[in-house]
């Protein structure tokens, strides 16, 4: 029979309902056809089907396939999508399906796995099968899962805020459609964010080219000259890709490499490798970092200097000088200093060294750090230039704002991100924008922009759709949908297709782009491994075209204060400010949560008299912002540091959090803070970050030392025996901090959020947290990470405190938390020397949205108020594994348990595993001698251990 | 009228003619109030949990339990003094150790209450009782709280038993000398047809001696077990071994307090001044002085042994007399010595208003010591990641309150209704001081 | 004799307690068995001049503390062994954790028995009784002392009689009420 009468029996087979829908299933199963593309799809139920009867094949396929005829939002996965893996041995299909995808991040495409459980998107990984992705994800990633269940996304058209139907849209788009037709596309002009696709800049290519008057203006919240400096460089437009895995020294200016974003996890990736290398001895894995506030990479450094925004180009000047290269800027000592140790081990290791400026920084910069890096044999090697994929490029947002101010903009498109409340006051976008006649919003919500315009159009997420994109290194992810949308949703390129009247689907417009080079069989293997091999775009002839005099201002020392606004690292530059699980997320550095704050220096603060949540008033030009201080050691003196992102006017998570940083965005030149009197208090979850004389984070010199050894410590009992003995080494050399271990387990244990109050009072629910400590003087400390989840203790005081044994210890070593048992005497807490339970002190649960009900994670239970809960070292994955191992009658392979913590870490910092076995992963970095208990005066034989912090990047020191 | 018919009438009619009617419904009417408030606060802590609190993580400890412990050791007074004097022979306490043993109930019981509401499913609290169920699971018998729920249940049981006998030849009186027919049955039922025969008394005597001598002993564990809960932890602050007899003083010392503020004021309100002599006072007042002292010598060596015990303990200790919650130390320190020094003198001893404002001051300086102890101890334990503070919320205080109010309200019923002083006891004494 | 038939006990009220014991010991020199006081108070030396001794209290309140005790560690060690835990590390048995238990069960099993076998020995509760219609018998619980004899086989109304009056007390009142023969 032909695979189209196939489809049409299983179209009329989700059609049907009831009791038609069971015989027309039941015809279906007798099918050859049927079988044979049953056995295409899964693999182990065609297995199956052969042994099993019919009536079981039914039950199955009742639950998998056929999802869409039973329930009206047809929440069922694409009937296209195909599973990621062939399904070990012995799983049941349809408990969990895993699908490769890929999310995207102003556009970079973030190569992922997801499960999905009775159809339901429950937990996404980093796909390790793609090659910008060496395994591990980012907060980003990890939390894309709950902004797909958000309850606030809008599900339906809006025309002048009121709801509207699609068709009504439709008949719009035609109206539009005809009237470009007519003009050529006079007055039309797109406006998106930064675009990864490939399929959709085909699309905008044909849009310009259908109508050539139209323009295509993209801009991104997070100013970016890195790509002028490229072209002005090269003389060509070209994509920058840096490897970390090959730099042995590394020197990053006022760049935050591996600090939240688009490029996080490539970086994580490659820093985490080269580090692990240094630790095997193979090599060096140096960081010098010059910043004007502390940063991720910054604490991650064994070299920082803390330096004004505005000397970074001094600065680099001196390195390239001391490297004959040009002439260098008069330095302060310790400047001098640094740049003498920077220009050293760049030139050590030539060739296998890198450097870095922040891509804020201008254009002359860059070339000056690309001059270096060529003159020292980098380029190709650590620092690569690929050629552009796309032909066509945007305009700049000025251009559009300057059109849009003449009125010479009659329509204005904007595909996703939210212009309105994300461009820098001085763009004067806002105003800008109210003046154009008709104006199209397509968003995930309803936002500043969205409410603003004449048409808001609900956009689908990157789970639910089809798409494409790019990785880090060039190659191709497919981003194909975990789920069917369940709400009033189109597509980018449902959207831009509707435009042009291309009625093909999605998925054809994305086969379309590949369908040259990929046949069906390879596609079909492209979307089990998420990726198009080959498709890394070539790398260009790395010349400079111009000459390598640079032109750098001499930048005399300033008086005053400057301004340095970033994105925020929870919830970027404000598109993930409606996401509970970022909005409480600990930033690294302050472990704020909900809210953002003016952080200043340890010496201004003295010299003002400003404390934490003291409001003050950020002057800069003719605009001003209002928060609340925070004091930051290890920032520069003179600068004021404010995140992007908070501020939002619309939103049930995110109005009313924090203050709107992007009036001030682009500001240059002095600022100035007024004491306002009033205080704010913000919610952090750490009070505390002096280690003082406290080893809680230890270190050694360099990665051949080790720490000295502990005398044995008297026990009156033996130590416990059992195999498995589950155990966890964390190594804090290759922690980051970067929290994508709490954002994993947030997802992975359904985790509730609490809001800023409750944080405030000290009852956040984290199970892991990443504690931050700083040693030495508060100008420029020593920062370390220290991921805490429960020590799972030998000898457990919470064991001993509970009174009707809820809190009891498993046969394989695990400190159990029996949560019906718990009466909710908090003795357990009291008596736990590392504070790592955490109680329900209100019904935190019962009262969310259905969709937020729909993320959890089935295998966890959702815990009641009045009980105690904490990590459970994901017992669920591990009981999963021990069933797996028990069916094929083996024991349970090293590596075969991951906890979220470890399956989400980009560096590989935490590893998991049984510590009876001399032989796994845990034992050996246990054996390493940098393993270390924590407290180890409370003498309660943790089985969760750390690895010492390295000080210097290089043996050779 | 004999003398000895003098004092069982001048106690045994408090019921019937209640000399303080009009001061006693005002007390009432205000002790209602308070548990109405308790009623409530109760009620909001049921349907919202108790996140209405202070506590958080690290102080997940607060009010509640600190409250309980200072309850507890009020209630080891009444105990303490009627089965130790009568042991001893101490006649005098003859007129006091009747409300000082209702006393010590009704603090029981406000004690009691609190480690259930405390509970983040209160309705599960009978899970520490070992009883056969589905679950098939038992008490964790290494468990400071199960130790605490065996100890207080005991406590109760022991000290309701040990007053309800001491109490039943008053009933009798009671009931025989009783005009109006409903004081007859209530007096006669409770008091089991006491008939005052001698081989009764004979076995009487023995029994409540013998209860009296388990008692003692019984008293001190209890409250040694109440200091487990903090000294077997591994809290710096907690975990040390001077926790039970410092835990032991403190409670008869502030006992003794309240047992003292109760005197001056039944004394004054039923005019039983020449049943409740200066005399009484002034024991009371050397009593107060002699724990006082113990007490202190506790909070010394608790200090010498903080210094000794290495570097956490010593921060610990510096946290406490330097740290956020600082007040609460100086505090106790101030309000439990510094008046307790009138006692030295003997005619302060013997006034009654300075008896009284002394018992209270110690009473307020006994409850900042639970407070310090627990709160002090926990908001800084291990991690320094960890500290936290913790902040008591309205409800924090109006539960308090509340259980005030069951307290007061339980003893002015007691008061009201039941012979305050043991008529027999007294007589007893008079009339071997009558035969020399 | 009719008012044999219903004489229950024959009461000689004092008004001090020495006087009592006197009394007491002389009715029991001059032959009485069956004899007994009733005081408002314990008067000491009373129970010696009746020559009444009685150490089920003791005894008993021994036996219940040691059954106490022996019950409430009993309990621990069966629990522990009917669903084995590990709790922190500790020895399953760990004898000195159990000890404060064992020690309040002791003190609850001792108080219980003793002031249980106190009220069964002493026949109470019991609310009514043939003394309590005695004039004046109310007294007893104020400041009168009592000495009561009960009558026997070789019951004489009239040797009793003389045999209390000649102890001078303030008055003899007969109990009605069925003799306990």
């Amino acid at each position: 029979m032909s695979e189209g009468a196939l489809n049409d029996a299983l179209v009329a087979v989700r059609s049907a309902k009831g009791r038609r829908y069971w015989r027309s299933l039941d015809e279906l199963v007798d099918r050859a056809d049927f079988r044979h593309r049953l056995k295409e799809e899964f693999p182990a139920l065609a297995r199956a089907a052969s042994g099993l009867n019919r009536r079981d094949l039914l039950k199955c396929l009742g639950g998998t396939i056929a999802l869409a005829g039973l329930d009206g939002c047809e929440r069922a996965p694409d009937e296209e999508a195909l599973p990621y893996v062939v399904q070990p041995e012995g799983e049941v299909p349809g408990e969990a399906r895993h699908y490769a995808s890929a999310l995207e991040l102003d556009g970079v495409a973030q190569p992922i796995v997801g499960e999905t459980r009775a159809a339901r998107p429950i937990k996404l990984e980093g796909n390790a099968a793609h090659p910008s992705c060496s395994g591990g994800s980012t907060p980003f990633m990890q939390a894309a899962l709950l902004e797909l269940y958000d309850p606030d996304r809008s599900g339906a058209p809006l025309y002048m805020g009121r709801p509207t139907e699609w068709a009504r849209v439709d008949r719009e788009l035609a109206q539009l459609r005809m009237r470009l037709d007519t003009t050529g596309g006079e007055g039309f002009r797109l406006l998106t964010g930064p675009v990864g696709s490939p399929t959709l800049l085909g699309q905008i290519e044909a849009l310009v080219g259908r109508w050539p008057q139209a323009r295509w203006h993209s801009w991104s919240p997070v100013t970016d000259r890195r790509a002028e400096a490229i072209e002005s460089w090269l003389g060509m437009p070209a994509k920058r890709v840096i490897h970390l895995a090959d730099a042995e020294a590394v020197v990053a200016l006022d760049d935050d490499l591996l600090g939240a974003g688009p490029e996080q996890l490539w970086h994580a990736n490659g820093w985490g490798e080269r580090r692990r290398a240094y630790q095997a001895g193979e090599g060096a894995a140096l960081l010098l970092v010059a910043e004007p506030s502390p940063t991720i990479t910054g604490v991650t450094a064994g070299d920082r200097l803390p330096v004004a925004e505005a000397r970074i180009g001094a600065l680099l000047s001196g390195v390239a000088a001391r490297l004959e290269i040009t002439r260098s800027f008069p330095l302060n000592a310790e400047e001098e200093a640094w740049a003498d140790r920077a220009a050293e081990k760049l030139r050590n290791h030539a060739g296998r060294s890198l450097v870095s400026v922040g891509a804020h920084h201008a254009p002359e910069l860059h070339k000056l750090a690309f001059a270096i890096n060529e003159k020292l044999g980098n380029l190709g090697k650590t620092e690569r230039f690929l050629q552009p994929a796309d032909a066509l490029r945007p305009e700049p947002l000025q251009a559009l704002v300057e059109e849009m101010r003449a009125g010479e903009v009659a329509t204005l498109f904007v595909l996703g991100g939210n212009p309105v409340y994300a461009t820098a006051g001085c763009t004067g976008f806002a105003e800008a924008f109210a003046r154009v006649p008709l104006r199209f919003h397509a968003g995930l919500h309803a936002d500043e922009t969205g409410s603003r315009s004449h048409w808001h159009l609900p956009l689908a997420h990157h789970l639910e759709c089809w798409s494409d994109g790019r990785g880090m290194e060039g190659t191709v992810a497919v981003t194909q949908p975990l789920v069917r949308p369940w709400l009033a949703v189109r597509s980018r390129h449902r959207l831009l297709a509707d435009l042009m009247e291309d009625r093909r689907s999605d998925r054809e417009l994305v086969r379309a782009t590949w369908s040259d080079q990929h046949d069906d069989t390879a596609w079909e293997q492209a979307l089990l491994v998420g990726h198009i091999p080959k498709t890394a775009p070539a790398p260009v002839a790395s010349t400079p075209t111009t000459s390598t005099s640079f032109a750098l201002s001499a930048s005399e020392p300033e008086r005053g204060l400057r301004l340095a606004v970033r994105p925020d690292p929870s919830v970027w530059d404000g598109s993930f400010a409606s996401n509970p699980w970022l909005q409480e997320l600990p930033k690294p550095l302050t472990k704020l949560t909900w809210g953002n704050a003016v952080h200043v220096s340890p010496a201004l603060a003295a010299e003002r008299g400003l404390a934490n949540g003291d409001l003050v008033r950020v002057r800069a030009g003719i605009r001003s912002i209002t928060g609340p201080i925070w004091v930051l050691p290890g920032q520069e003196a003179d600068t004021v540091l404010v995140h992007l992102g908070y501020g939002r006017e619309l939103g049930r998570v995110s109005q009313g959090v924090g203050f709107n940083a992007y009036p001030l965005l682009g500001e240059k030149g002095e600022v100035f803070l007024d004491v306002l009197g009033g205080r704010e208090e913000l919610a952090t979850t750490q009070h505390h970050f002096e280690m003082e004389e406290d080893e809680y984070v230890r270190f050694v010199e360099t990665a051949a030392k080790a720490l000295p050894p502990e005398p044995p410590k008297a026990n009156f009992y033996p130590p416990l025996k059992s195999e498995p003995a589950w155990g966890m080494a964390i190594d804090l050399d290759l922690c980051i901090g970067c929290n994508a271990c709490i954002t994993g387990c947030v997802a992975e244990n359904n985790i509730p959020m609490v809001g800023k109050e409750e944080v405030a009072k000290g009852r956040e629910m984290h199970w892991l947290r990443v504690d931050r400590y700083y040693e030495g003087s508060p100008e420029n400390p020593t920062h370390a990470f220290q991921p805490v989840p429960c020590m799972h203790c030998e000898d457990a005081p919470c064991e001993m405190g509970c009174p009707v044994n809820a809190a009891v210890h498993s046969p394989d070593g695990l400190n159990l938390q029996v949560y019906n048992r718990c009466i909710g005497t908090r003795t357990c807490s009291s008596y736990c020397p590392y504070k790592v339970r955490r109680f329900n002190w209100f019904d935190y649960t019962g009262e969310d949205a259905p969709e937020m009900k729909a993320v959890r994670n089935p295998e966890v239970t959702v815990r009641s108020r009045g009980v105690m809960e904490k990590c459970t070292y994901c017992i669920q994955r591990i009981s999963k594994a021990r069933i797996e191992a028990k069916k094929e009658n083996r024991p349970i392979r090293d590596g075969e348990v991951q906890t979220a913590c470890q399956s989400a870490c980009p560096t590989q910092a935490i590893v998991f595993g049984d510590q009876s076995d001399l032989d796994t992963a845990v034992s050996r970095r246990k054996a390493s001698g940098r393993d270390y208990d924590l407290l180890p005066e409370a003498n309660t034989r943790p089985r969760t251990t750390y690895q010492a912090r390295i000080r210097k990047g290089e043996t050779s020191e | 009228m004999t003398r000895e018919a003098q004092v069982t009438r001048e106690v045994v009619r408090i019921p019937e003619r209640f000399p303080a009617a009009r001061e006693w419904r005002w007390m009432f009417a205000f002790a209602l109030a308070l548990l109405a408030l308790f009623f409530v606060s109760v009620g909001v802590l049921f349907v919202r949990g108790p996140g209405i609190w202070g506590n958080n993580i690290p102080v997940d400890w607060g009010f509640p339990i600190s409250n309980y412990v200072w309850w507890l050791g009020i209630g080891h007074a009444g105990t303490l003094i009627s089965a130790m004097l009568l042991l001893l022979g101490q006649e005098w306490r003859n007129a006091l150790n009747r409300f000082a043993e209702a006393m010590t109930l009704f603090a029981v019981v406000c004690a009691g209450l609190y480690p259930i509401l405390h509970l983040g499913r209160p309705w599960r609290f009978y899970w520490m009782a070992p009883y056969p169920n589905t679950m098939d699971v038992w008490p964790q018998f290494k468990s400071p709280l199960t130790w605490d729920f065996f100890a207080v249940l005991t406590y109760l049981i022991v000290s309701v038993l040990f007053w309800y006998i001491g109490i039943i030849p008053d009933l009798a009186s009671a009931r025989d000398r009783a005009k109006k027919r409903r004081w007859q049955v209530f007096f006669g039922l409770f008091a089991l047809g006491w008939r005052g025969s001698a081989r009764h008394w004979a076995r009487w005597q023995t029994s409540y001696r013998l209860t009296a001598a388990i008692a003692v002993p019984l008293v001190v564990s209890v409250h040694s077990e109440i200091s487990m809960l903090f000294a077997a932890g591994p809290i710096p602050g907690w975990n040390s071994t001077v926790f039970p007899p410092y835990f032991v003083l403190g409670a008869a010392f502030s006992g003794f307090a309240v047992v003292s503020m109760l005197t001056v004021w039944l004394r004054a309100m039923l005019g039983l001044k020449d049943l409740v002599q200066v005399r009484h006072l002034e024991l009371l007042g050397l009593l107060l002085l002699v724990t006082g002292l113990m007490t202190a010598y506790g909070y010394v060596a608790e200090v010498f042994n903080a210094a000794y015990a290495g570097k956490r303990e010593l921060t610990t200790l510096q946290d406490r007399l330097f740290g956020a919650y600082a007040w609460s130390f100086w505090g106790a320190i101030l309000f439990n010595f510094a008046p307790l020094q009138l006692m030295w003198w003997k005619r302060w001893r013997r006034h009654p208003l300075v008896l009284f404002g002394v018992g209270l001051s110690v009473t307020i300086g006994m409850w900042l010591e639970r407070y310090m102890l627990l709160v002090t101890s926990l908001y800084r334990d291990w991690l320094g990641s960890s500290f936290g503070y913790f902040h008591a919320t309205f409800w924090d205080w109006s539960l308090f309150a509340g259980t005030i109010g069951v307290f007061l309200t339980l003893f002015l019923l007691f008061v009201r209704f039941l012979p305050v002083i043991s008529a027999f006891e007294v007589t007893k004494s008079i009339d071997e001081e009558a035969h020399g | 004799m009719a008012d044999r038939k219903n004489l229950y006990a024959v009461l000689a009220e004092f008004d001090d307690s020495a006087r009592l014991i006197e009394a007491t010991r002389s009715v029991r020199e001059s032959g009485f068995t069956r004899i007994d006081a009733f005081t408002p108070f314990p008067v000491p030396g009373l129970a010696e001049a009746l020559n009444f001794s009685d150490r089920a209290v003791p005894l008993a309140t021994l036996a219940g503390g040691i059954m106490g005790a022996a019950l409430g560690f009993a309990l621990q060690v069966f629990t522990v062994l009917d669903f084995p835990l590990w709790i922190g590390g500790r020895p399953l048995i760990a004898v000195p954790a159990f000890m404060l238990v064992t020690f309040e069960t002791l003190v609850l099993g001792a108080v219980l028995s003793c002031i249980g076998t106190m009220l069964v020995r002493n026949r109470l509760p019991r609310l009514n009784h043939p003394m309590f219609d005695a004039d004046d018998f109310g007294f007893a619980s104020r400041d009168r002392f009592f000495l009561a004899i009960f009558p026997d086989e070789a019951f004489d109304r009239n040797a009793v009689g003389k045999a209390l009056a000649a102890l001078h007390p303030k008055a003899i009142i007969d109990v009605p009420g069925k003799p306990k023969l």
